[in-house]
């Protein structure tokens, strides 16, 4: 063993450059793969013990105080697994609050903070309990997300009253208080709770909260809890403000959708990392065999045994793997609370990792193990060299190959036409720079092109997530009025378009779907309708395809829609998308809504204009020109700037991350490589020098040959990257609801980052064969 | 009168091994002439090829000054040096140092193309060379292992004289033939040197020192003699006893 030992010392002291670059790679790899699989799995888990210690209910319903009817409770209590119900007065509003620079529109309900609750009672994650009636606790998202601090006033527009109170708390919450969650739960004192209630009798609401004996209880209870609601509903049109419910398992899922996706994308990203360490270390070990040929026979002639030289090549790599885990690891757990603050800038979740044996052993554990098989299957032939064949420097194995670019005939550059040479006549190593710069650039590409949708030019996502995107939304409190005005909105200076609609939650072969009805589909703009038509009669319908999924039911299929005892049935005509409901959706005429609900009638006016910017003025002046006559009005650009930005922070981050690690794989691939190459070709680049060449054209021969390897994997990758990135994004965003994207892809930003991963690439390339400089070329054909 | 090709003014050498200073070439005065066939001997290790290297800027000198063709090496950056060389230098070597992944025929068009962009001119001075040296009847599109050790000798040779240098170096450039391709090798290079090719040439090789009509011997890095050969001819036994004699004399 002390044998093994010494060579492996030797062996690191020898190659103390590629040592280092090779613990770089399986550093990196650590780093992300932990990052990735905390993100992945310990961020949940801070979720879900958050949930235990709050106590939290498996199941929330919040709706009107005039929805509200005796069976509900009951009807929960006695549901199969349910362990505990609560029923307490709230007050409701869609509230208009600025947030982190923009405008937030969600759902707001109040509630006394003194009452007495056993499920979710608040927990203060900052200040305290509100004392007077202008206090607020609100969720801590509000500070970490929407930049509140305690002592800032809240204030907020609802219906065109505006509300101001003092923040005194920041609660953490489960089931209502992050963004994608849309509702938010904010405690006042009683006084101000009653206050409240006076201001706006209209508001008042109940929140019937729920326990089952499992954690996914809630699941089922809501599916069978909506069924019934809209079986009995005694009121006419039940839309999806009219009444709200969350499970434990959608707010979970919803609000660590984004670590998930982010730990997705990191993980993957590390196993391109790893799968590059193998590579390069498979081409380091069979370069170092050949280098050290001489060296292995002298041991092989003075005893050493096969066992135990590929022992010490084995504990060489080994070490190196260990140490490099060690430290990579160690690292993402430094990293670690950046990318919980950043996480929870957006999901609100307070995770405080510590250190995860459960996970990092294993990180280190696999890290170490596929190095070491790769270093034993590379390694394996020095059991087949005989000491006489490796002390004569192995078989020389002539091959006579073809002549490429015969320098009397071929057309080019000299130097260009030496390095082209010597690129056809390494072939083995092309393929595998070209392969290492395939996945860096398809990363990179991927990366900058959701990126570039998500954070930069957000519209196409923004429009795939919410189906129809117009640039404002007018809520109309009378729908008598909704024609009328709808007339007159076409009317105002810059409107190019608008239409009415209505949203109702109907059951879809008992499933809870929201429904959108409009006179004419043509005028939707948005990316909804992603396969087949619109419907076109009052017995058709196109549905989510996460509905379709769910049913079974496909284009040409016919579903029963209910509500209520009503039931009708209606022909599939087409597959629609957008985030909502997680993708459980249909959209129906406005008289094939009426043949489940006739009451129903449009009370949305949705508005395009020439210019999105003229929206703010639009809404202004028609809230002066029709006083009290909308519920809400909505400047649908600022929302979704404000609302996509935390999406465009995390994605901005994780591309910054690639092109980072990007830039640090071509680094030390090109080091690792050139170095090889110089070490392999000393002879022959000693004899260019003598001959007159100078070093500057050494090193751009040297450069250019691993160019066209390089410029292949980067066009490739760059390619794949940009045509697959709607795939990635499809695969990352399908639980949502979002089944068909035709994301643009960025194509100059994606051409402008491949010329620069080329650039880089040759720059790095000149800096790494500078080092032929020093050597002169006696010394480079003697040595 | 006989022109200067190069001079060197106190020219040493040092190398540096584990902290050991050890004075390879010692303070050498020495001018080479333009048309001569100069031959540097001495015994191992006396200094003949740092010499030889040092005087055509393969190397650099620890101290003293080089002027060659009127330009002074020693002070010329690398790439300034590389591209000196390939107007003024050609170089034989012992271990032959021909480009095994590249063709005879590219071994002296990637020398040759380094001061011409013309292709087909360049193409056609290799093919008059290796005729010159004998290699009429070869595939010059070969692969140097494809070859004999002489004809790859006498395809460096090509290398060495494609851009027509203005002085050809040889660093034991028989070492490694056998006693046939040896002299077909020295009859070429005596054949140069009769068309005016000033040749500089390191051997310990008897029979290679006989072509040369000036010798030097180093002994100990140091210049210690100089001697007037006259022309080669290779029936003249007199003079070859003279240079026999005179080796001797100084310690051969």
């Amino acid at each position: 063993m002390k044998k093994i030992w010494n060579l492996t010392k030797a062996n690191i002291r020898k190659n103390k450059g590629q040592s280092l670059s090779l613990l770089l790679f399986v550093l990196i790899a650590a780093v992300l793969l932990n990052l990735g699989l905390m993100l992945f799995l310990d961020f949940e888990k801070s979720f879900e013990k958050s949930a235990r210690e709050q106590n939290s209910a498996t199941y929330a319903v919040l709706e009107q105080e005039v929805y509200y009817e005796d069976w509900q409770d009951d009807y929960l209590k006695d549901h199969e697994g349910v362990t505990a119900v609560e029923k307490e007065d709230a007050y409701f509003l869609t509230a208009e609050i600025p947030f982190g620079g923009g405008t937030m529109v969600t759902w707001l309900f109040f509630l006394d903070a003194e009452v007495q609750r056993e499920m979710n009672a608040p927990v203060l994650t900052a200040g305290r309990l509100p004392e007077a009636s202008s206090e607020v606790a609100v969720p801590s998202l509000m500070n970490l997300g929407g930049g509140y601090e305690l002592g800032d006033a809240l204030s907020f527009t609802s219906e065109g009253k505006v509300y101001r109170f003092t923040i005194v708390g920041f609660t953490e919450e489960i089931l209502f208080g992050s963004s994608l969650t849309s509702m938010f739960r904010a405690f006042l004192s009683p006084a101000g709770f009653k206050a409240l209630g006076e201001k706006n009798p209209q508001s008042a609401a109940v929140v019937l909260t729920a326990q089952t004996d499992i954690a996914d209880g809630g699941t089922t209870l809501s599916k069978d809890f909506n069924v019934e609601y809209l079986h009995r509903s005694a009121q006419a049109s039940v839309s999806a403000s009219t009444i709200y419910t969350m499970t434990y398992t959608g707010a979970k899922s919803t609000r660590t959708y984004m670590s998930t996706i982010t730990s997705l994308v990191i993980t993957a990203f590390s196993m391109i990392i790893v799968l590059i360490s193998l590579i390069v270390i498979r081409f380091r070990i069979a370069n170092s065999i050949e280098e050290s040929m001489t060296n292995l026979g002298a041991l092989k002639a003075t005893g050493y045994t096969s066992r135990q030289l590929l022992g010490g090549i084995l504990l060489q790599f080994g070490s190196v793997a260990l140490v490099a885990a060690a430290c990579g690891i160690g690292l993402s757990y430094a990293l670690l609370p950046f990318v919980s603050k950043a996480m929870g800038n957006e999901t609100a979740i307070l995770w405080e990792p510590g250190f995860n044996a459960a996970i990092s052993l294993p990180v280190a554990a696999g890290l170490l193990a596929v190095v070491l098989l790769v270093a034993a299957v590379s390694g394996a032939r020095i059991r087949k060299l005989e000491p006489l064949e490796a002390l004569r420097g192995g078989l020389m194995a002539h091959s006579f190959k073809r002549n490429f670019f015969p320098l009397d005939k071929a057309h080019g550059p000299l130097n260009l036409l030496l390095a082209l040479k010597t690129t056809l006549r390494s072939k083995a190593r092309m393929v595998m720079i070209a392969l290492i710069m395939t996945a860096v650039s398809f990363a990179s590409v991927a990366g900058i092109s959701i990126y570039y949708n998500l954070g930069v030019d957000a519209d196409g996502f923004a429009k795939l997530v919410s189906g129809e995107l117009p640039d404002a939304q007018l809520v109309v409190a009378d729908t008598d009025r909704t024609a009328e005005i709808l007339a007159d909105v076409k009317k105002y200076e810059g409107v190019r378009s608008a239409y009415s609609q209505k949203d109702a939650l109907f059951l879809v072969e008992d499933v809870l779907v929201q429904t959108f009805a409009t006179a004419d589909f043509s005028l939707y703009e948005g990316p909804m309708l992603y396969e087949g038509r619109y419907p076109e009669y009052d017995n058709e319908i196109a549905i989510g395809g996460n509905l379709s999924d769910m049913l079974d039911r496909e284009i040409g299929d016919t579903v029963k829609v209910g509500q209520g005892d009503r039931e009708r049935e209606y022909l599939i005509t087409g597959y629609v998308q957008a985030a909502n409901m997680d993708g459980l959706i249909g959209c129906l005429t406005l008289d094939g809504q009426k043949r489940v609900d006739p009451s129903l009638r449009p009370d949305e006016i949705n508005v395009y204009f020439t210019d999105p910017a003229m929206s703010a003025d639009f809404i202004k002046q028609v809230e002066k020109d029709y006083p009290d006559a909308f519920t809400t009005l909505i400047d649908i650009g600022p929302l979704v700037e404000g609302s996509l930005s935390v999406y465009g922070t995390i994605f901005g981050g994780v591309a910054v991350a690639v092109l980072v690690v990007t830039f640090f794989v071509i680094l030390l691939v090109l080091y690792l490589v050139l170095r090889t190459v110089i070490l392999r070709r000393r002879r022959t680049l000693g004899i260019e020098k003598a001959v007159g060449y100078t070093t500057r054209q050494l090193k751009r021969q040297i450069s250019l040959h691993v160019m066209p390897a390089i410029l292949v994997g980067i066009a490739a990758g760059g390619t794949i990257g940009m045509l697959g990135f709607n795939s990635i994004f499809l695969a990352l965003t399908k639980a949502m609801g979002i089944r068909n994207a035709s994301l643009p892809a960025p194509v100059l930003p994606s051409i402008l980052l491949s010329i620069a991963l080329v650039i880089v690439s040759y720059l790095v390339a000149m800096l790494v064969s500078g080092r032929i400089k020093k050597i002169d070329p006696y010394r480079l054909i003697t040595e | 009168m006989k022109s200067t090709v190069i001079k060197t003014e106190k020219l040493s050498k040092t190398f540096s091994t584990g902290g050991v200073q050890q004075h390879v070439l010692k303070n050498i005065d020495l001018e080479i002439y333009e048309g001569d066939f100069t031959v540097i001997m001495g015994a191992s290790g006396a200094g003949k090829s740092t010499l030889l290297y040092a005087l055509s800027g393969m190397d650099r000198p620890s101290l003293g000054k080089i002027e060659f063709a009127g330009a002074s090496i020693g002070e010329l950056s690398g790439d300034k040096l590389a591209v000196f060389r390939r107007k003024n230098c050609g170089f034989v070597f012992q271990q032959i140092y021909l480009m095994d992944d590249m063709s005879l025929l590219d071994n002296a068009m990637a020398c040759g193309l380094l001061l011409s962009k013309d292709k087909k001119a360049v193409a056609a001075r290799a093919a008059d060379l290796f005729d010159r040296v004998g290699l009429e009847e070869i595939d010059t599109k070969k692969f140097p292992a494809q070859l004999s050790g002489g004809q790859q000798q006498r395809g460096a040779m090509v290398r060495a004289l494609i851009n027509d240098p203005t002085v050809l170096f040889a660093d034991e450039p028989t070492g490694a033939l056998n006693s046939a391709s040896g002299k077909a090798v020295l009859d070429i290079l005596t054949e140069l040197n009769r068309a005016g090719k000033s040749i500089v040439m390191v051997t310990h090789d008897l029979h290679s020192a006989y072509r040369g009509n000036r010798i030097l011997y180093l002994k100990d890095g140091a210049f210690f003699a100089d001697f007037d050969a006259g022309r080669y001819e290779e029936a003249d036994e007199s003079r070859k006893q003279e240079i026999r004699t005179y080796l001797e004399s100084v310690g051969w």
